[in-house]
């Protein structure tokens, strides 16, 4: 029998009984509530929206620039330019706050005194800055895509456009997967927000220096050294050959021979952002 | 024929050789204790290990050494044992951007409730708890109570059979430490288990008798509370209680026969007593008739800290 002058004894209280969800749940839930969390900071929304907005400002405006009259060579151009902008500026505002934010509030311990494992952790917060950060890739890319096709007076068969789509899709997580993970690595490893950003932003752009400069001497293997060069080595080979007429695309791929290297280089620095994450979250657990 | 012998009583915690360490400094030191269950308070001085000892029980952390158990199972790298129990953790940031019942429901989602499921059991922990109120509100607004009482709301949601609370009346005002004790005492009445962590012997003693010593990561002593009450007793016990007010307060505590010394600050009022139980007893009603805020009520350990080395020179 409670109490009743118990001031929060509430006698209908009853235990629940009901099922459960299926555990690949935990994921989407950890990465709504990342989203909602980055989306609900000011500066960081205001950093999304200025930032998206510019960016596909700018991709439109080099694509009339340009000319473009083919779907894939527009969208190889504007996805060049989308990623080196969205990964310069939207991963560190986005990714910096993923994993330093938990440790400086000593959200692991939360999270981890529930039924989940550090693994549905990661996935969460991966997807929470995919999903955020996809459409500043993607968006540009449909627009220049899109344009040219709507635009253009040259015939562009509706096979070409959809298998431009499909490769787009298939761009934006190797583009994004290793950013995330290298920029979920260095936010793990501080508990600033802006020291992980500031660590993102050194990381791609001093090999990105690096590389243009090899570049310039014309050694083959400098892009290499740029998470951008590398990118744009396996993007010239996913998207599609035009049908006819001359390609600029071609010629990119004589440029980038052999982009199984780039790709591994980009696979090999994701697993390894990926378990450098597991590390630091199982110690940050264990000190908070 | 014989009978078959009774199956073996399982415990709900079960440590075995516990130890565990943090570099060159040791937190627990083999300890090896059974908790069956009801509600148990855990015992000790700042820095005594027990934290630490919720953190291994909660699987939030592995043994360096031994085996802790929960239910019988082993405590670390068990998820789906978490669910059967709710853990507050000692310290009070949270995600700030969140409401405190979108934090209540995310919590209930990372444990596998649906959707519907977490909107009824978060608005009926945030009830049970005073929270319904203020529930609606970004937590970077909450106070030290509201913090609390949101703590204990998320431990309490998923209706766990073992609550693990890590010092959930330390710092907070007089009326919510009466709320919560009252609350682990109705969990307790109504079959729950507790552990319940706390460096003050009197709050402790009033949400149970049955208590663990833990003092330098070694448990002293474990059983009912009475038989060391004697020894706190011999050393009067520090109050400490933080107002804009400090002056009017000390003037109200002066009076009472039971503050044997006072010692005012600008912003706070620390009193020493011999007779703890009956001031706390008085001083909700105190505080309530003369009007006077009290933010934060603490107790400095250093009396508890003489019991302990009495124990330990014992």
């Amino acid at each position: 029998m409670s109490n009743p002058s118990s001031p929060i004894f509430d006698q209908s209280y009853q235990p629940w009984e009901g099922t459960f969800v299926s555990h690949a749940w935990r994921a989407p839930v950890i990465a709504w509530s990342s989203m909602r969390n980055m989306i609900r900071a000011s500066g960081i929304a205001f950093g999304l929206v200025y930032g998206l907005a510019a960016l596909v400002l700018g991709i439109v405006m080099l694509i009339v620039l340009a000319e473009a009259k083919i779907p894939s060579e527009a969208v190889y151009n504007s996805f060049g330019a989308s990623v080196f902008i969205s990964s310069l500026l939207l991963v560190p505002v986005v990714g910096g706050n993923l994993v330093s934010g938990d440790i400086r509030h000593n959200a692991h311990l939360m999270y981890f005194s529930k039924s989940i494992y550090r693994v549905d952790y990661m996935a969460g917060k991966g997807a929470a800055a995919l999903l955020l950060l996809a459409p500043g890739i993607l968006l540009p890319c449909l627009l220049a895509a899109t344009f040219p096709a709507v635009t253009s007076f040259a015939p562009v068969s509706n096979t070409h456009l959809v298998r431009v789509f499909a490769a787009l899709l298939a761009l934006v997580p190797v583009a994004l997967l290793p950013a995330v993970a290298v920029c979920m690595a260095i936010s793990s490893c501080t508990r600033r927000a802006w020291l992980a950003g500031i660590g993102w932003f050194a990381l791609f752009a001093i090999p990105w220096v690096v590389g243009k400069t090899l570049e310039g001497a014309r050694l083959k293997w400098a892009h290499l050294v740029s998470f951008n060069g590398n990118v744009t080595a396996v993007a010239a080979w996913i998207l599609p050959l035009p049908e006819s007429g001359t390609s600029v695309l071609a010629d990119e791929r004589l440029k980038y021979a052999d982009p199984w290297m780039s790709a591994l280089i980009l696979a090999a620095v994701t697993l390894g952002s990926f378990a450098l994450v597991f590390h630091r979250i199982a110690t940050a657990e264990r000190r908070s | 024929m014989n009978a078959p012998a009774p199956a073996p009583a399982i415990p709900l915690v079960w440590f075995e050789h516990v130890t565990r360490w943090y570099g060159q400094v040791v937190a627990l030191r083999d300890v090896s204790i059974p908790i069956a269950g009801g509600v148990v308070g855990l015992l000790g001085p700042n820095g005594a290990g027990k934290t630490t000892f919720l953190r291994v029980l909660t699987g939030t952390m592995p043994p360096s050494q031994g085996r802790a158990l929960l239910f019988g199972l082993p405590a670390f790298g068990t998820p789906d044992l978490y669910r059967r129990i709710g853990y507050c953790p000692d310290h009070d940031n949270f995600f700030e951007f969140m409401t405190g019942r979108e934090f209540v429901e995310t919590l209930l989602g990372v444990h596998g409730f649906g959707s519907k499921d977490r909107r009824d059991l978060a608005a009926r922990a945030l009830d049970r708890v005073k929270a319904a109120d203020f529930a609606d509100r970004r937590v970077f607004t909450y106070s030290k109570g509201m913090r609390q009482r949101l703590k204990v709301a998320q431990a309490l949601a998923h209706d766990p059979e073992l609550l693990i609370l890590d010092e959930p009346l330390n710092g907070v005002d007089p009326l919510i430490r009466r709320d919560i004790i009252e609350l682990v005492r109705e969990l307790g009445r109504e079959g729950k288990s507790v552990i319940v962590s706390s460096h003050v012997l009197h709050e402790v003693e009033a949400m149970t008798p049955n208590i663990v010593l833990i003092h330098k990561g070694r448990v002293k002593a474990y059983g009912n509370v009475h038989e060391i009450r004697g020894l706190i007793d011999r050393h009067p016990h520090s109050i400490r209680l933080t107002t804009p007010r400090a002056r009017d307060l000390a003037g109200i505590l002066a009076r009472q026969p039971d503050v044997s010394e006072l010692v005012i600050a600008p912003d706070a009022v620390t009193i020493r007593t011999p007779a703890p139980d009956r001031f706390y007893g008085a001083l909700p009603a105190l505080i309530l008739e003369s009007g006077i805020e009290v933010h934060e009520l603490h107790s400095p350990d250093d009396n508890l800290d003489a019991v302990f080395r009495y124990l330990t020179e014992a």
